[in-house]
């Protein structure tokens, strides 16, 4: 098994639920790289640690900066009233008619 | 109010009207009425006779509960080697058609031989053992007080020594026992009331309370973690899952839930002849989700030991997807029932 390296989120800690998400989040964003596909994170010490191969606190700065792009937020059912779009039926049409990776 | 039997429990579920799903066999008071056999639900409340069904499949095994279907003992070593002679079988019967030098086959296949070699291993487990015998001896000893008792014909007298001369245990770790109540609504020799009392007399079931291919592959996993040969996570899940009730997620079955399917960590397969030379110990860490590992002493490295049994499983999936995996389990399944029906007729 291989040796992976840490790096330590001191400021994201377990105070409370938004930080946790903020950690499951950073997780999120850096497992979309490609050459980071067998990251890891965990909690030590009562804050978020990332775990994975060539990783380091400038190459997370880079990627989050340069390259990730959030994922876009669309309120599906708002964009056309006049269908009735809010029936739950629709909802679940069109949602299933979108691909996963642009809900 | 309905209820509906959970067979890995063995207990009675109480359903919510959004419980309820088309296909369910749901028990029912009579008394609600709005039931007719032939139209099903009527909403006609004095309609309350209604006849209970029987069911017509077999039910499934509880978590707790192994099910018997043999009529001779058989150890641990005898039923692995017969089942070393029938997965060589089955697969050089499945397989003929495949060309012998594809190497990915011939790995895969060499994997399902090692599962089918120690699925049963895992039966080795003391409580496994224990329970067998304890099951056992209650047998032979509720069959000694009916043979004592006066309303027996001579006949019937013999019938039942001769089944309890059959029910000596080895003193070897045993894989297969004798299922009694099988055993005696076969005999000719017994009347239809007798074997009806004896039938009520020994309605025990035998629970171990582990599932002992959940114990194999735990084994399995410390021979694969500690790199012995051949040992892969194919090997390992396929060994697992071999009754259907061990796959994806190593549950706990007891109250603290720190079991994986009744086997604690630190529990131990004791050594057994042509098998295991040593001990071993069992762990369950892998139940939990992460990877096991150590950190440096600054922290700024970890060494991964190993994946968790989830992630095990998700990597087995993506390498093969879920039908191969599922016909590679099948093959074990259909040798194990092979191998057993090879003894019975023995």
């Amino acid at each position: 098994m291989s040796e992976l390296t840490a790096v330590h989120f001191e400021g994201i800690t377990l105070d409370n639920l938004g930080q946790y998400l903020c950690g499951i989040g950073l997780l999120s964003a850096l497992s979309k790289n490609k050459n980071w596909s067998n990251i890891r994170g965990c909690w030590q010490n009562e804050h978020f640690v990332i775990l994975g191969d060539k990783i380091s606190v400038e190459a997370i700065e880079d990627y989050l900066l340069n390259n990730w792009k959030p994922t876009e937020y669309r309120k599906i059912w708002v964009s056309d009233k006049k269908d009735k779009k809010k029936a739950d039926k629709n909802i679940w049409e069109l949602r299933n008619s979108i691909p996963d990776e642009e809900l | 109010m309905a209820w509906e039997w959970n067979y890995e429990y063995e207990r009675w579920n109480k359903l919510k009207k959004d419980d309820i799903r088309p296909g369910m066999t749901l028990l029912l008071a009579s008394s609600l009425g709005g039931y007719d056999a032939e139209l099903g639900w009527t909403a006609n409340k004095n309609q309350s006779s209604v006849k209970p069904l029987e069911l017509e499949h077999k039910v499934q095994d509880s978590l707790e509960h192994d099910e018997l279907n043999y009529t001779t003992f058989c150890t641990i070593d005898e039923h692995s080697r017969k089942m070393q002679e029938v997965i060589e079988e089955v697969i050089k019967e499945i397989f003929q058609e495949i060309e012998k030098d594809d190497k990915e086959i011939k790995e895969i296949l060499d994997e399902v031989k090692l599962a089918a070699l120690w699925y049963d291993i895992g039966k080795n487990h003391k409580k496994w053992q224990e329970k067998a015998s304890d099951y056992i001896k209650e047998i032979r000893n509720k069959i000694e007080k009916i043979l004592s008792s006066s309303n027996i014909t001579e006949v019937e007298s013999e019938c039942l020594k001769s089944i309890l001369s059959k029910l000596e245990k080895p003193s070897e770790p045993i894989a297969k026992f004798p299922d009694v109540i099988s055993y005696i609504s076969s005999e000719q020799k017994l009347s239809v009331e007798l074997k009806e009392r004896i039938k009520s007399e020994l309605n025990i079931r035998f629970r171990p309370g582990i599932r002992h291919e959940a114990s194999s592959a735990l084994l399995g996993w410390n021979k694969w973690v500690n790199g012995e040969k051949g040992w892969t996570p194919l090997a390992v899940y396929l060994i697992a899952t071999h009754h259907g009730k061990v796959r994806t997620i190593l549950r706990g079955i007891k109250e603290d839930n720190d079991d994986v399917f009744g086997i604690k960590d630190g529990d131990v397969i004791p050594a057994i002849k042509n098998w295991l030379n040593d001990d071993v110990r069992l762990e369950t860490y892998m139940k939990y989700f992460g990877a096991k590992g150590e950190w440096s002493e600054d922290c700024t490295k970890y060494k991964m030991k190993t994946i968790s049994w989830v992630e095990m499983v998700d990597n087995l999936i993506d390498k093969y997807g879920p039908l191969k995996l599922a016909f590679l389990e099948s093959i074990i399944r259909a040798c194990d029932m092979r191998a057993s029906s090879i003894e019975v007729n023995k």
